[in-house]
Order: C-alpha cells, then sequence, then structure tokens
C-alpha cells in the first residue's frame, strides 16, 4: 500500500471523527438560564439540523407547479364539490384546511369507506413519494386516485371536460394557462359521462386478467371510457393531468411559517436565550430525547422530520381492518402509471428528471412499509399511522415506547426496539412533537376563492 | 463533475476474500462532499487491482434488517473503474456497501465497505 493511500485512510479516519463527534461543549453563552436542557457535543450537532426547512424543491414534470395562475386555478378547483360523483365532496373534504388539511377520522370518508387515514397537505410539494404507499411520484399524477376512484370523489376525467367547458370562469383561466380545451369538449357524445380509465393497477400473477370486455361490464365508466375515440380519451387525460399541475400549483404553497422549533433552534445557532426561550423545558426535555435515546431520527430527520422513505414498524392490524400490503403495492403501481413521470403528460419524461423512477426497487423487505410522515404540524392532523390507529401523539409514543404486537405482514424494522421512556418522558416527547407546527398558512388559501373576483 | 477520493478497508466475511484470503480494498470517488444522506447520486470505484469484474453494487443496514430502495447501474468506465448510478442511502447510520467481483474462475467474491452515514 502506497504513502498516497495511507496518507487516504488517516483522512478517512479524521473525517469520520468530526463528523461522529463533532466540536466539544461549546458555551451557551454568559447568560445561560438553568432553565435549558443541554443537548451537547455543540447542541448536539445544532439538533442534527431538522431546522430551518428549505424552499420548495423544483418540480420538473410540471412546467407550471410555480406559476401563480396555475395555483389560483388550482385554488378554485381543489374547492369545488362539483369534481364529485354525487357533487357534495372536494378536495378540501377529506383535505380540510380547520383539520390539519385532513379530516380528522381514523379512515378517511369519500363517497364510501376509505381504507386509509387521509394524510395532511402541508409540506406535500417537498414529498418525493405521494400516498402511504407512494405509488404516486408527483402531486399533479396523484389526483387521478381521489377523483376517479368511485369511493372517493367517482368522478372521471371525461366529466371533467365537459364541466371546464361549460363553466366560463373555469374555462377562461385553464385556456390561459394551458391552451384551447380539445375540440368537442362540451359535447357528451365526444367526452361519455362517467368515461375514465381503470386506475394503474400492477399486474396479479395469480388471477387471470379479465378482459376489456369483461371489465366494461363491471365497471361502467370504463364502458364509457372504451365507447370514446383514441384521440378523446388522450386530450381528457391532457384535461386532467392539466388540472393535476394547477391543484399541485395550489398545493405547493401549503407551507406553514416557522415554527416555535425553529425559533429555538435559530437561537441555538446563535447563542440567542431570547429565541431558544421558545421552547419550554418539557420541549427542550423532548427534543432531547427525539434526538437522543428516542433514536426518532432514523426515520424522520432532516428539516422535514421525514426522510420521505418507507418502514414497517410492525403496526398490528385491529381486527376487521382490511389487509394492507402497502410499500410493494405503491412501487407496482407508480411504474406502471401512463401518469407518472415519464409519461406522455409529464414536461421532463427524461430519465436524468426521473431518477427516483429510473432507478426504483421491488423488494420484500418493504411489505408492511408506509411512508414516513412529516412531524412538522402533526399536532393539528390527529388521527395518526396509515390507518388513523392513534388519537393522540402521546398514543404514538408510547406505542414506539412499548412496540406492542406485531406487523401483519413483513418484519418490524429491527432497530425498533422498545425505548426506556417513563411517563412525564412521553409527555416530553409529544409536547416536542406539538411544537413543530408552525403559523398557518395565509388565511386567502385557506377558502374557496370568490368566484366574482379573477 | 470534481470527485475526491477515499480509500476504504473492507471486512473479510465467510463470503468474501479470494483464495489467499488477502484483504481487499477498493478506491471510492464520491460527490464532494461525500455520499448524500437520502438523496440519489453517483459514485465511481476502482478495483485497486482486485482480480474480476464487478457485477453487482448493493448496501444494507445490518442493525436494521433491510438495505436500500434502488437498484444502482454499473457503467465500466476504465480498466478497473467502474461508475455507479442511483445509490440512496435514505437513512442516517451504519450501512455496509457491497461490491460483488466475478472472477475468471467465475466465482463471486464479495467486498464489504462500511459506511457510517452522519445527519447532514
Amino acid at each position: 500500500m502506497t504513502e498516497a493511500h495511507w496518507g487516504r485512510i488517516a483522512s478517512i479516519i479524521g473525517i469520520s471523527a468530526v463528523v461522529a463527534w463533532g466540536s466539544a461543549n461549546a458555551p451557551l453563552g454568559s447568560q445561560e438560564p438553568e432553565a435549558f436542557v443541554r443537548l451537547d457535543d455543540r447542541e448536539r450537532a445544532i439538533a442534527l439540523t431538522l431546522s430551518p426547512l428549505p424552499k420548495m424543491p423544483p418540480q420538473p414534470s410540471n412546467r407550471f407547479a410555480d406559476n401563480p395562475e396555475a395555483a389560483r386555478l388550482g385554488q378554485r378547483i381543489f374547492y369545488d364539490v362539483r369534481l364529485s360523483r354525487d357533487s357534495n365532496r372536494s378536495c378540501a373534504s377529506c383535505h380540510s384546511p380547520g383539520l390539519g388539511w385532513s379530516d380528522g377520522l381514523e379512515l378517511s370518508q369519500g363517497i364510501a369507506k376509505l381504507n386509509r387515514n387521509s394524510p395532511s397537505l402541508l409540506h406535500a410539494g417537498y414529498q418525493r413519494w405521494l400516498f402511504w404507499d407512494g405509488r404516486a411520484d408527483s402531486l399533479w399524477s396523484q389526483i387521478q386516485w381521489p377523483l376517479e376512484h368511485p369511493n372517493e370523489m367517482g368522478f372521471a376525467r371525461a366529466d371533467l371536460v365537459r364541466l371546464i367547458a361549460s363553466d366560463a370562469q373555469l374555462r377562461t383561466e385553464y385556456e390561459a394557462i394551458f391552451g384551447p380545451l380539445p375540440e368537442g369538449a362540451h359535447n357528451p357524445e365526444r367526452f361519455r359521462p362517467g368515461g375514465r380509465p381503470p386506475l394503474p393497477a400492477p399486474i396479479n400473477p395469480f388471477r387471470r386478467a379479465p378482459s376489456l370486455e369483461q371489465l366494461a361490464e363491471s365497471d361502467a365508466g370504463h364502458a364509457a371510457w372504451l365507447a370514446m375515440n383514441e384521440q378523446d380519451r388522450i386530450e381528457a387525460s391532457r384535461v386532467l393531468a392539466n388540472t393535476g399541475k394547477a391543484i399541485e400549483a395550489f398545493e405547493r404553497k401549503l407551507v406553514p411559517g416557522p415554527s416555535r422549533f425553529d425559533r429555538y433552534i435559530e437561537g441555538l445557532r446563535e447563542n440567542d436565550v431570547d429565541k431558544m426561550s421558545a421552547l419550554n423545558t418539557s420541549e427542550q426535555r423532548g427534543l432531547k430525547i427525539f434526538v437522543g435515546k428516542g433514536q426518532c431520527v432514523n426515520c424522520h430527520f432532516s428539516p422535514l422530520l421525514s426522510g420521505g422513505e418507507f418502514h414497517n414498524i410492525g403496526l398490528a392490524v385491529e381486527e376487521g381492518k382490511p389487509f394492507d400490503a402497502g410499500r410493494p403495492d405503491g412501487i407496482n403501481t407508480v411504474q406502471i402509471d401512463p401518469m407518472n413521470g415519464r409519461g406522455a403528460f409529464s414536461d421532463a419524461q427524461e430519465w436524468a428528471s426521473n431518477v427516483k423512477l429510473r432507478y426504483l426497487r421491488y423488494d420484500e423487505h418493504t411489505y408492511g412499509a408506509y411512508k414516513a410522515p412529516t412531524l412538522r404540524n402533526a399536532a393539528v392532523s390527529a388521527p395518526y399511522m396509515h390507518n388513523g390507529r392513534f388519537e393522540t401523539l402521546e398514543e404514538v409514543v408510547r406505542f414506539y415506547v412499548e412496540l406492542p404486537g406485531g406487523p401483519p405482514i413483513g418484519h418490524r424494522e429491527e432497530t425498533l426496539l422498545p425505548v426506556d421512556l417513563d411517563d412525564a418522558e412521553i409527555r416530553d416527547l409529544a409536547a416536542f412533537l406539538k411544537s413543530l407546527q408552525g403559523e398557518p398558512v395565509p388565511e386567502a388559501l385557506r377558502r374557496p376563492l370568490d368566484p366574482s373576483r379573477n | 463533475m470534481p470527485l475526491r477520493s477515499l480509500l476504504l478497508l473492507c471486512f473479510l466475511t465467510p463470503a468474501c476474500g479470494g483464495p489467499d484470503r488477502s484483504p481487499l480494498s477498493v478506491t471510492i470517488e464520491y460527490p464532494d462532499g461525500g455520499p448524500p444522506l437520502n438523496k440519489h447520486f453517483s459514485f465511481v470505484v476502482d478495483l485497486q487491482g482486485q482480480a474480476g469484474e464487478l457485477v453487482d453494487v448493493d448496501a444494507d443496514m445490518p442493525s436494521h434488517g433491510h438495505g436500500i430502495n434502488t437498484d444502482p447501474v454499473i457503467e465500466r468506465i476504465g480498466n478497473e473503474r467502474y461508475r455507479i448510478d442511483g445509490m440512496l442511502l435514505h437513512m442516517p447510520g451504519a450501512w455496509e456497501l457491497y461490491f460483488d467481483l466475478k472472477g475468471s474462475d467465475n466465482k463471486t467474491r464479495r467486498i464489504v465497505v462500511p459506511l457510517e452515514l452522519a445527519h447532514q
């Protein structure tokens, strides 16, 4: 081995030492009140840089993602109950601004009862994958699921074309952004009532695939879709994708302002005790557990307090609840979804803009795994977990302390071991989680646009 | 893209090591700043005289019981040099990177490179 090689090894050892141990015990400041909970080393590397939240990442598959006109149209559509089969529910029904942009229910309620808890839309623009199983790779492409699933809004893209065509305001705003609606957009003979394709679904090798005719018999929306000509089907899908892009532009604005925790971290960096006072002693003790013996930061790291990937935490399923495979279904679905980032309606179809799809691996270890949600603003989006199992953050923390039961499928990640926390520490950790609530998004986004105003 | 060269020793595992059981090593050239946390990245591996062809790259978190969520792609860019695309280390903590080399005897040897990924 050459001297150069040994030099490199020495460098690595040096780098590792710095990374592992950081700088030692810097003073907090001459006026340190005893009330402050010390985390050191250098306040646990400034609380493992969980703050501040960075600016919204770019979204190349939607060139309207940051277009203000698109966001305004998206907001108009987001609150519009006409986009449901019963004209009684909008996106805001399951993602209500007053309920943490969720719905407060254990399992969401669309036209029928759904299988999972409604995730909050706050910070959704930061997510790598959408849904608990990550079956969509963008906010714009995910729209097809709530809009067209018969148990959710039960609408159809062909109806969407005719709705936009028949509403002068929607049509004007849509066409100003995306160009003309397709020819014959008013015509129910062209854009047939209920017309939509089946939702993307991976092929089940253990079940014989039904013929198109059989599918059409059991699914009137699919039958209407097959009765449309191919060009109109493409155009209807384009209108759906564009509508999704407008909604995405709106949803990217749903980012709360800084939380008390962010102010505390700012103070920690600056040795500013006034800013650090943003967290009370209980919340600071909770933070110390969060970045320390609680090991919460294994999955809830980075300023989003989530890696956005998928974990099997071993949450048992209550009797009577539906079986749910979790992430594997999401992997298989997003890869064959015609509306994924590689699809015809993406604004960045090349592989370079779709690395998460290109290298995505199907792996059995993801059975029973669900996306780690951001913990920012979790305080206002109860109940918790993919199946809404827990009503309070204290219950969530207690689950991780005790780890009762086991998963219905797959195996719990082996790093998850019961944590030795007493009742007071559980309360402290829950108190810290509540300090992650940021300032509400602007009031103007929390309600439908006034239809009389352009 | 500027690269920083790092030499990392491997552990010998039951599935690792040539007939002479000599220590194996590879040079890994990470992007500037080192391997990123939870971001897709590419890097270069130099076999440093190890006989064989690089046929697979993978990674695991042994203490977690799971690996990576991507399938990295290998591209040969020189005599003993390979570019790896699509690596994603999605959690902080103790990782092991696996480099499988197929020798002229058709046997596969595994080089295991430990990597402690810190919060960033």
